[in-house]
C-alpha cells in the first residue's frame, strides 16, 4: 500500500472541500446568521488537516486499486467528517451521529434528512447541505481529479472506483481532462436550472439550493413540504425536466454537443430510461386519476414528478404520495430500486444493469427452446462481454442481498416491515424518503442511534457501489502482496 | 494534438506508454478488446475497441490536421492502409510500420502516393545501429550525432583503466567528455568530484579520432572487425549482412531453417550462408568460431540470444552481440557479460518520439531501456537560449549539456561557451528532466505541428545523404 500518494490525494481532497466551504460562509455573511463562526473554524480545520496530508509523498506514484479504493472509501468518510462540522459547531446538530447522517445523505446525494424543521435554520447551513448535494453527485474524487496536478499512474482506477455504472470511460484520452469535461457539462447545466428557477419564480437563494438538489439528485429543500411550498407548477417542470437530464449518462452529452441530438435516442440505456419513465408516469396517471377528480394537468405533474423524481434518485415531494393507491405506491417503491443511467448522479442500481439482466432472462427463455443457440447479449449494437454480465448480475444480487439483511436488521430497532425496507431501499438506493415512518411528510431525526450509523453506510454503499466500501473491511485488502 | 496509436503490440504499447506519461493525448485503437481493457487500466490513454484498419473508428474521432497516426499494426498492408485512409479523413501526419524488406524498397517510389509521411523500420534500424557497434568495436554502444561528426561510445571501465578512482575535475583530456556513467544500472550525471570505480560503464562524447584516443588509453584500443557470423537469419540479419559487406566485413549466417536459408543465400550472394543449429556448441565449433571477431545473435528468442552469444564469448570471439526485446532484460544481459545488446523496440521508440516531440529535436536515442535519453537538437533564430552563456542557463541537475557544434567545429563545453543560433546541441537526459529540458529548447512547448514536418523532412534529407 502507497500511503504516500493516498494521504496526498485526501489531503487535496479536504483542501477542495475546505474551499467549498467558502460559498456557505459567504452565504452566512450575506445574511448575517449565526453560523458564521461555524463555517470560519470548520474552514480553517478543514485546511490544516488538508495541509497536513499534503507533506506526504507519493513512494512510487502507481495507483493500483488497493489505493484507488482507500482515496476512495476514505476520502467520502473523511469528506462527510469535516462537512459535519459546522452542523454540530452551528448548533443544528448537536449530535454527532446526526451531523454525519446528514452530512453523508448530502454528499451520497440522498436528501434523507434528520432535521425536524428546516425552516428555521440559518442559511448557510442550508446552503452548505444543498452544496454537498452537488459535490457529491458529479463526484467530489473525480472533482479533485480535475484540479489535481499530474498524479501518475493508475488515476483511471481512482475515476472508476468513483463513478457510478458497470463500466465508466473516458471521453478524451487523459483522465484530468475528462473530469474537467464533466463538470463543464455539468457546471453549464447547474447555470441553466438556476437561471430557469429564478425566471420562474423563485428567490436566488432557493433557486441556488434546489439546483444543486436537482442537478446532484440529492433532494434537500431548504422547505418542509419540499419542492411543495412553492406551488409553482413552473418551477415544478422545471425540476422534472432537470431531473431527467441529471439521471441520463453525462458522456451522452459530450456527444450531443459534437454531433447531433440522435446520439441520444441511439443509446439503449436512455431509450429505455425514457421508457420506464413514461411508462411509470402514464400507470400513475391512471391510477391516481379518480383520486385527483380527473383534474388533467395537476395528475399528469404530480405523477411525472414523483416518478422522475424516485427514478433519478432525487426524492423531492410536491405530494404526500403516501395518500396514493397502494399500486402507485408499489411502482414508486420499485423505481427507488432502479435508478438513474451509468455516468449518471442518479444512485440505485442503474438502468444499464435492469435492462442487461432483463435481456439475460430473455435469452434464458429463449435457451430453454433451443439450448445450443448462440445468443449473445447485444447493446448498442455490440455484444457485451459474459464477463460483464456476470457482474451485473452479482452486483444486483449484492445489493439486493445488503437490502435484505438490513432491513431486518432494522425490524429489531422497532420499525415496521413498510418503513424498514422503504427506509433501505431509499438509503441504498440514495433516494432520499421512503414511505411509513420515513414517509414524504416525516423525516429520519426519530430513529434510533444504530439506525442512523447503519443508514449512513449504506448510503455509502449505494453511492460508491459497494465495492469501495467493502473491500475496506476485507482482510485481505490489508495484508501484504 | 493526438497521437493515435493504431496497434498495440509490444512497439505500440511503448509508445502509448512514453507519450502518454510525456502528457500527450494519446487514444490507442486495437480489435483486441483484451488488449484495450488492460490498457485502460494501465496507461492513462483513451482505448477504442474497434479494426483500426477501418475508416469508422477515425471517423468516430474526428481526426483532423493536428492528430498524428502512428499505424504499427502486426500487417505491412494494414498500416499502408491505415495511413492512407487516416490522411484521407484529414490527419495532418502519418507513420507506418513496414517491415518487408521489399516493400521498403518500393517505398522509394510509392511513399507518397500512400501518403505515409514516415517509415519505421524496426529491423532496417537495428541493423544501423549493430553495423555501426561493429565499426567501433570496443564500445558498448555507438551513436552518431551531426551527420556522423560526433561519436558517443559506451565502453565499460576495467581494471587496465588508469582512471579508475581518480576524480573527474582532475583528468586532462581535451576533445571528449564522459557524460554519464553507469553503475549498478543506473545512469549516473557526473559531477567533478566523481570516481570512476571499475565495473563502471562510462559514456563518453566527442570527435570520432578524440574519441578513439581516449578508447586507447582506458584500456579498450579499437580494432577492426574482419569476419562476423550472424545467428538466425531474419530480417534484421539480411539488412545487417548488407551493411556489413560494404563495409568490408566478411559476413556467415547460420540459419536453422533449409528453405530461409536458401532464400537467404539468394538473396545475398556475397554471404556464406549455412544451415544449422546455432545453439549447438560442435557445430558452431565447426564453423571456426574460435577465430570470428564479431558474434551477432538475432533469433527470436531473448535468451536463445543471450545464451549462445555468452557461449560464442567463451569460445572466444572477441565482441558479442545479442538482440534482447524484453526492455527488462536488458540490464541482465549485460551483467551477465554480453558485450552488447541490441532493442530493436527501444530504437523505433527514440525515433517515434523524437518524430512527436519535433520542433528542434533532431535526432534522440533511448539509453538502458529508456531511463535517459539523448538528444540532438538544432538552435533556432527564435530559441530562448541563443546568446546565453551555459553558466546562466538554469539547466536541471540530471542532465548535461554534453557538446556544442558551432559551424562544424566540435566544442566539449564549459560555463563560459555560448549559445548561438544554427549551433547544434547535444544533451543527455534522465527520463523525469524530460519536460524541462524541452521547454529550455523549446520555449512554449506542444507547437509541434510544424515541428514534426520539419523533423520528417530532415530525416528525408538524411535518407538521400
Amino acid at each position: 500500500m502507497d500511503y504516500g500518494i493516498v494521504l496526498r490525494v485526501l489531503g487535496f481532497l479536504l483542501i477542495i472541500e475546505a474551499g467549498a466551504m467558502l460559498f456557505p460562509l459567504g452565504v452566512a455573511l450575506y445574511y448575517g446568521g449565526p453560523d458564521i463562526m461555524a463555517f470560519v473554524i470548520t474552514v480553517l480545520l478543514t485546511t490544516a488537516a488538508g495541509l497536513v496530508g499534503l507533506r506526504f509523498k507519493p513512494a512510487k506514484g502507481v495507483v493500483r486499486y488497493r489505493e484507488a479504493f482507500l482515496i476512495v472509501g476514505l476520502g467520502w468518510l473523511l469528506a462527510s467528517g469535516f462537512g459535519s462540522l459546522p452542523f454540530v459547531l452551528a448548533g443544528s446538530l448537536p449530535s454527532a451521529v446526526d451531523a454525519f447522517f446528514e452530512t453523508v445523505s448530502g454528499f451520497t446525494t440522498t436528501g434523507a434528512t434528520v432535521i425536524s424543521n428546516i425552516e428555521i435554520q440559518p442559511h448557510g447551513i442550508l446552503f452548505w447541505r444543498s452544496l454537498t448535494h452537488w459535490l457529491g453527485g458529479m463526484g467530489i474524487i473525480v472533482f479533485t481529479l480535475a484540479v489535481l496536478p499530474a498524479l501518475g499512474i493508475g488515476t483511471m482506477r481512482i475515476f472508476q472506483a468513483e463513478s457510478p455504472g458497470p463500466a465508466p470511460t473516458k471521453l478524451v484520452p487523459r483522465v484530468d481532462q475528462t473530469a474537467k469535461l464533466l463538470y463543464g457539462i455539468y457546471i453549464a447545466l447547474t447555470i441553466m436550472q438556476m437561471v430557469a428557477l429564478k425566471i420562474s419564480g423563485m428567490s436566488w437563494f432557493d433557486s441556488a439550493t434546489h439546483t444543486f438538489a436537482t442537478m446532484g439528485t440529492g433532494g434537500f429543500s431548504t422547505r418542509n413540504a419540499s419542492v411543495a411550498a412553492f406551488a409553482n407548477p413552473y418551477s415544478e417542470w422545471i425540476i422534472i425536466l432537470f431531473m431527467f437530464i441529471s439521471g441520463v449518462n453525462f458522456s451522452l452529452y459530450y456527444g450531443v454537443i459534437h454531433r447531433k441530438m440522435g446520439i441520444l435516442f441511439n443509446d439503449s440505456e436512455f431509450r429505455f430510461y425514457l421508457g420506464t419513465v413514461v411508462a411509470a408516469s402514464v400507470l400513475i396517471a391512471v391510477n391516481i386519476a379518480s383520486l385527483y377528480q380527473w383534474q388533467l394537468g395537476k395528475i399528469i405533474r404530480d405523477s411525472f414528478f414523483q416518478v422522475v423524481s424516485m427514478v433519478t434518485t432525487t426524492g423531492f415531494t410536491t405530494v404526500d404520495y403516501e395518500q396514493w393507491p397502494e399500486l402507485s405506491k408499489m411502482v414508486l417503491f420499485l423505481l427507488m430500486f432502479m435508478g438513474g443511467c451509468a455516468g449518471s448522479t442518479g444512485g440505485a442500481i442503474k438502468q444499464i444493469r435492469v435492462l442487461l439482466i432483463i435481456k439475460a432472462v430473455k435469452r434464458k427463455l429463449k435457451r430453454l427452446i433451443h439450448p445450443k443457440a448462440v445468443l449473445p447479449i447485444v447493446v448498442a449494437d455490440s455484444p457485451v462481454p459474459e464477463e460483464t454480465v456476470d457482474d451485473i448480475l452479482v452486483f444486483t444480487l449484492f445489493y439486493l442481498l445488503i437490502f435484505i439483511v438490513v432491513s431486518m436488521l432494522l425490524l429489531t430497532q422497532g420499525m415496521d416491515m413498510l418503513s424498514s425496507t422503504s427506509a433501505v431501499a431509499a438509503t441504498l438506493g440514495n433516494v432520499g424518503p421512503g414511505f411509513g415512518l420515513v414517509g414524504p411528510t416525516t423525516n429520519f431525526a426519530d430513529l434510533t442511534v444504530l439506525t442512523k450509523i447503519v443508514l449512513s453506510f449504506c448510503m455509502l454503499l449505494g453511492r460508491l457501489e459497494i465495492y469501495p466500501i467493502v473491500a475496506l473491511v476485507l482482510p485481505s485488502f490489508w495484508r501484504k502482496a | 494534438m493526438r497521437i493515435i496509436v493504431i496497434g498495440t503490440g509490444k512497439l505500440g504499447y511503448q509508445i502509448a506508454e512514453t507519450l502518454s506519461k510525456e502528457k500527450y493525448d494519446v487514444v490507442v485503437i486495437d480489435n483486441d478488446s483484451d488488449v484495450t481493457d488492460r490498457i485502460s487500466e494501465s496507461l492513462d490513454v483513451l482505448t477504442m475497441h474497434a479494426n483500426g484498419l477501418l475508416a469508422e473508428p477515425l471517423e468516430e474521432l474526428r481526426v483532423n490536421k493536428e492528430d498524428v497516426v502512428i499505424a504499427v499494426t502486426g500487417s505491412d498492408e494494414g498500416n499502408i492502409l491505415a495511413c492512407m485512409s487516416a490522411k484521407s479523413l484529414g490527419a495532418g501526419w502519418t507513420i507506418a510500420r513496414i517491415r518487408s524488406p521489399e516493400y521498403t524498397r518500393d517505398l522509394a517510389i510509392s511513399q507518397e502516393q500512400l501518403r505515409i509521411d514516415y517509415v519505421l523500420n524496426p529491423d532496417l534500424s537495428t541493423a544501423k545501429e549493430i553495423s555501426q557497434l561493429l565499426s567501433f568495436a570496443p564500445a558498448r554502444q555507438v551513436q552518431t550525432f551531426v551527420h556522423g561528426k560526433v561519436h558517443m561510445v559506451e565502453i565499460s571501465v576495467t581494471a587496465e583503466n588508469p582512471l579508475v578512482g581518480i576524480p573527474i575535475k582532475q583528468y586532462n583530456f581535451t576533445g571528449v567528455l564522459i557524460a554519464a556513467i553507469v553503475r549498478e544500472g543506473r545512469i549516473i550525471i557526473p559531477k567533478g568530484d566523481d570516481c570512476l570505480h571499475e565495473g563502471d560503464n562510462i559514456f563518453i562524447i566527442g570527435q570520432a579520432t578524440n574519441v578513439a584516443d581516449f578508447c586507447r588509453y582506458a584500456g579498450k584500443p579499437i580494432y577492426k572487425i574482419e569476419n562476423a557470423m550472424i545467428l538466425g537469419g531474419s530480417r534484421i540479419a539480411n539488412y545487417l549482412a548488407r551493411d556489413l559487406h560494404s563495409a568490408g566485413v566478411r559476413v556467415k549466417i547460420i540459419e536453422n531453417d533449409p528453405a530461409r536459408a536458401k532464400d537467404l543465400s539468394l538473396e545475398l550472394p556475397f554471404a556464406l550462408v549455412v544451415q544449422g543449429d546455432g545453439t549447438d556448441m560442435e557445430f558452431l565449433v565447426s564453423e571456426d568460431i574460435a577465430n570470428t571477431d564479431a558474434f551477432v545473435a538475432l533469433t527470436g528468442m531473448d535468451e536463445e540470444n543471450m545464451v549462445v552469444s555468452l557461449l560464442a564469448k567463451k569460445l572466444g570471439v572477441k565482441k558479442v552481440v545479442a538482440k534482447v526485446n524484453r526492455k527488462g532484460y536488458v540490464s541482465i544481459a549485460e551483467e551477465i557479460g554480453v558485450d552488447s545488446v541490441v532493442t530493436p523496440g527501444l530504437i523505433t521508440l527514440g525515433e517515434v518520439l523524437r518524430l512527436v516531440r519535433g520542433g528542434e529535436v533532431v535526432s534522440l536515442i533511448l539509453l538502458l531501456g529508456g531511463q535517459a535519453e539523448v538528444m540532438e537538437f538544432s538552435i533556432s533564430l527564435s530559441s530562448p537560449l541563443v546568446g546565453k552563456m551555459l553558466k546562466d542557463i538554469n539547466f536541471p541537475k540530471e542532465a548535461i549539456i554534453t557538446t556544442i557544434v558551432h559551424k562544424g567545429q566540435i566544442i566539449i563545453p564549459h560555463g563560459n561557451d555560448m549559445i548561438q543560433a544554427h549551433d547544434r546541441i547535444i544533451v543527455l537526459t534522465q527520463f523525469a528532466e524530460m519536460p524541462r529540458i524541452r521547454s529550455l529548447f523549446n520555449g512554449d512547448e506542444r507547437k509541434t505541428g510544424h515541428g514534426l514536418w520539419n523533423s520528417i523532412k530532415s530525416s528525408w534529407v538524411f535518407a538521400d545523404n
